[in-house]
């Protein structure tokens, strides 16, 4: 058995961890990550969208449900939207949202919300390693636990 | 799971379930004259069974703007349940996303309970609670409403409050149950497996809890538990029915409030009954009017199961709001037992989506008697 196998078995779990990074601040965020050469978990899939507000609760619930182990929801600091108040509407239905996994009895730090700007590049990649062991320290979520 | 794609999006009514519901049918049309549908759009029951019966295959749009409110089946000479032979239907092919409201987050909420979460909802309400009484209270979903609803006027976690307050009023300390959402949603949009998923754990808990009697303020959880989960030897008690019951315990203050009572479908026409919640108005001290179409001919409120929220289902709750306007006026008050006419009808109220002058208040039966009983019995 070499080493590499070792790891497979031991460090088995590779979350999958959605961000939906807005166009105009975290994308690009993301995208001086990428050109300043920042390594940052590969676990991470970036969902561009226009406006951090753009993200519905449901689209972090069917995440979830497709089996998404974290989401993060990236947009512009507030005051810096490029739709002026996008990201405070974002900030309110995050809140909801994890008001209301709350009350289903659920681990509400698998979501997240944070503000990254475009100049960020080492925050964005800084907040996905962090968010990436936070994760792995919380294991799998499960799906149709209820099915007997 | 979320359904495959793979399932059919039209469905052929060929199977013998689904067509002995409607066999019987002589066309005589009844149906569609009384469908509240009908008054404001070309929706047409009686051309859905007919052309059911001749082979051909429903859609979408057929099966989802039914409002499944039962007021046909009240009114048909043959006795063919619709509401029925719709459930039947939809249970056969995947609903549209689009034609859910609010971008389908309630039914996915249920789909996340139901698969995702290892208990049943956290409530927290003030007042005094007794984890080995033999009476149980469950609100229903009125905390997620909250959280993706965002109605300013409403709380909707004060319906659970009231009811609360009313249950120790009358001296009683009762047990708060975690249940999962009741279900009703998942049957009636067809999702029976996701139905019986979750009424598989909600029958589990209630058993283990040891009560005898289960209260419920929403008028579908009071039809879902009592009809479709068949609990013997517990009673399900719907919170006009528990006042009614203990009416002798509470005082109330001497007001002069205008009141009339909107008949929840799944309460009024599904339960037969109409009676509890107008002694406890009557006895309120209100002075209660009827609405020109009542008990078994009162009008849905406009949705159902979160399906389709669109310009017809508006109209149909504008309808209600005018009905109620002429019987009590801008001042009077419209008293509902069910969450999800709560909710609709402050909905559209608030939002002024069509643009409306009504000004009279819907208020939830528990909180209404609530804010009348006197604070220390």
């Amino acid at each position: 058995m070499t080493q590499a196998d070792i790891n497979l078995i031991e460090n088995d779990f590779k979350p999958t961890i959605i961000v939906f990074a807005c166009n105009w601040c975290s994308y690009a965020g993301a995208d001086l990550a990428g050109v300043s050469r920042i390594q940052y978990p590969s676990n991470v899939r970036i969902v561009r969208v226009m406006c951090s507000g753009r993200v519905d609760p449901a689209f972090i619930l069917k995440a979830f449900l497709k089996g998404a182990d974290g989401v993060i929801v990236a947009g512009c600091h507030p005051g810096d939207c490029h739709y002026l108040e996008g990201n405070l509407k974002a900030e309110e239905r995050i809140n909801n949202t994890i008001k209301a996994l709350k009350v289903l009895g659920w681990e509400a730090s698998r979501l997240r919300l944070e503000w990254i700007s475009a100049s960020e590049g080492k925050r964005f990649a800084q907040v996905m390693a962090e968010f990436t062991q936070q994760i792995k320290n919380l294991g799998p979520i499960k799906i149709g636990i209820n099915q007997r | 799971m979320i359904k495959s794609d793979t399932i059919p999006t039209k469905v052929e009514i060929s199977s013998n379930t689904t067509l002995s519901i409607i066999r019987d049918c002589f066309q005589c049309g009844l149906c569609t004259s009384i469908c509240p549908l009908r008054k404001v759009s070309k929706y047409n029951p009686r051309g859905i069974i007919h052309s059911s019966l001749l082979g051909h295959s429903l859609g979408n749009d057929d099966l989802t703007t039914c409002l499944t409110c039962s007021q046909c089946f009240e009114e048909c000479p043959q006795e063919i349940d619709f509401p029925a032979f719709i459930r039947e239907s939809r249970s056969k092919i995947v609903l549209n996303e689009e034609n859910f409201a609010h971008n389908n987050i309630f039914n996915l909420l249920q789909i996340f309970m139901a698969e995702m979460t290892e208990s049943g909802m956290k409530f927290s309400f003030e007042g005094e609670i007794n984890s080995e009484s033999s009476i149980a209270y469950f609100p229903g979903c009125v905390d997620l409403f909250d959280q993706f609803l965002n109605l300013k006027t409403v709380k909707f976690h004060q319906i659970g409050q009231s009811a609360m307050n009313l249950i120790n009023k009358v001296g009683i300390k009762p047990n708060l149950l975690s249940l999962k959402c009741c279900g009703h949603d998942a049957y009636w949009t067809g999702d029976t497996e996701l139905f019986e998923k979750i009424r598989k754990y909600n029958e589990q808990i209630i058993r283990k809890a040891g009560i005898s009697t289960l209260l419920v303020s929403c008028a579908e959880c009071y039809y879902t538990f009592e009809e479709l989960y068949k609990l013997e030897g517990i009673k399900i008690q719907h919170i006009s029915q528990f006042i009614d019951q203990h009416q002798s315990k509470l005082e109330f203050k001497e007001n002069l409030t205008k009141v009339t009572y909107h008949d929840p479908c799944r309460l009024g026409r599904f339960m037969k009954e109409y009676e509890s919640s107008r002694n406890v108005l009557k006895n309120t001290g209100a002075s209660l009017i009827e609405l020109a179409n009542n008990r078994k001919n009162a009008i849905c409120c406009g949705v159902s199961s979160w399906l389709r929220c669109d310009d017809q289902s508006r109209a149909i709750m504008l309808r209600k709001l005018e009905e109620a306007t002429q019987a009590v006026g801008n001042d009077g008050n419209l008293v509902v037992g069910c969450n999800k006419c709560y909710a609709h009808l402050n909905c559209v109220l608030e939002d002024k989506k069509p643009q409306h002058e009504y000004q009279l208040k819907v208020k939830e039966l528990g909180i209404f008697v609530d804010e009348l009983s006197n604070k220390n019995n």
